[in-house]
């Protein structure tokens, strides 16, 4: 990957996944598939890029991990994140700080 | 997914991954997770299609994770050093020092030269070539080394006029378990 891109994605990463958390109740896996399928493979999220971020989000205590019984087909119970009070309030500032960034950037870019 | 299959792909991620046990724990238990969430298949080399080989996602999560490396032994030991002393005898520094561990290779010159590879009346490195050398393989009048070749060769295997060694040749005289 280009390295202006990657270096966009890291910090636009941290806030997308939050914003999946935030969706609803999920897991690394999931995270994956739909930030790819969403933005069609642009952001290119891998395991590598992924659980760094989640692991920076739980040391913050943005999100939380709990262990869920896996369906009828999953005999292994599966790891979900939540998002806490903590991690709400750092998502609505970081977009906000996000959109201030994005606004200037398209005046500069005008 | 075997668990003996998952096991030798996690493992061969977690090899490439310098970071400490804690987090490599941590990296153990989401990379199993991930591979029975997605993968069904008892073939390691899809598993290497599907999510990537292990160095590269080990890579990903070294580009990734925050650590500080500068505290971290190994990785001070893998940086590059290097040390030339302002001293010289014929144009060659007295002492040169040249590492570059694990992510270079890196050739001393000195009187005493210590370096991956290392060539110097005294030489100390992976390599080593000199008068007195010391390494993984030397080469001196006097080599001592895994494998040691010289005037006198002390080694795992040693050739020399004198060879002492596990597996030794002596043009002279050999000594060792093993005789040529």
């Amino acid at each position: 990957m280009r390295k202006f891109r990657k270096q966009l994605n890291r910090g636009l990463l941290e806030i997308s996944v939050l914003k999946m958390i935030d969706k609803r109740n999920t897991y690394g896996y999931e995270i994956i598939t739909s930030i790819n399928q969403i933005t069609n493979n642009i952001m290119e999220l891998k395991d590598g890029t992924l659980y760094p971020i989640l692991y920076r989000l739980e040391d913050s205590k943005y999100i939380e991990s709990y262990w869920e019984e896996g369906e009828s087909l999953r005999s292994k119970p599966r790891k979900y994140y939540r998002i806490t009070s903590l991690g709400r309030e750092y998502l609505k500032q970081s977009l906000i700080d996000y959109n201030e960034v994005v606004n200037a950037m398209s005046r500069i870019l005008d | 997914m075997s668990e003996n299959k998952m096991s030798k792909y996690i493992k061969a991620v977690l090899k490439n991954i310098r970071a400490p046990r804690k987090m490599k724990n941590r990296i153990k238990e989401d990379l199993r997770q991930r591979i029975y969430d997605s993968v069904d298949t008892d073939s390691f080399d899809e598993l290497c299609s599907l999510i990537g080989e292990p160095r590269e996602v080990a890579s990903e999560f070294m580009e990734n994770i925050d650590y500080d490396y500068s505290k971290d032994i190994i990785v001070r030991l893998s940086n590059l050093y290097e040390y030339k002393s302002k001293k010289t005898f014929m144009g060659v520094p007295l002492i040169h020092i040249n590492l570059g561990g694990m992510a270079n290779t890196k050739v001393a010159r000195g009187i005493i030269a210590i370096g991956d590879i290392a060539i110097g009346v005294v030489s100390l490195g992976g390599v080593s070539v000199g008068v007195i050398s010391l390494g993984g393989v030397a080469l001196a009048g006097v080599a001592l080394g895994g494998v040691a070749i010289g005037g006198i060769a002390l080694g795992g295997v040693a050739l020399g006029l004198l060879g002492v060694g596990g597996v030794s040749y002596g043009i002279l005289k050999a000594f060792g378990e093993v005789r040529i």
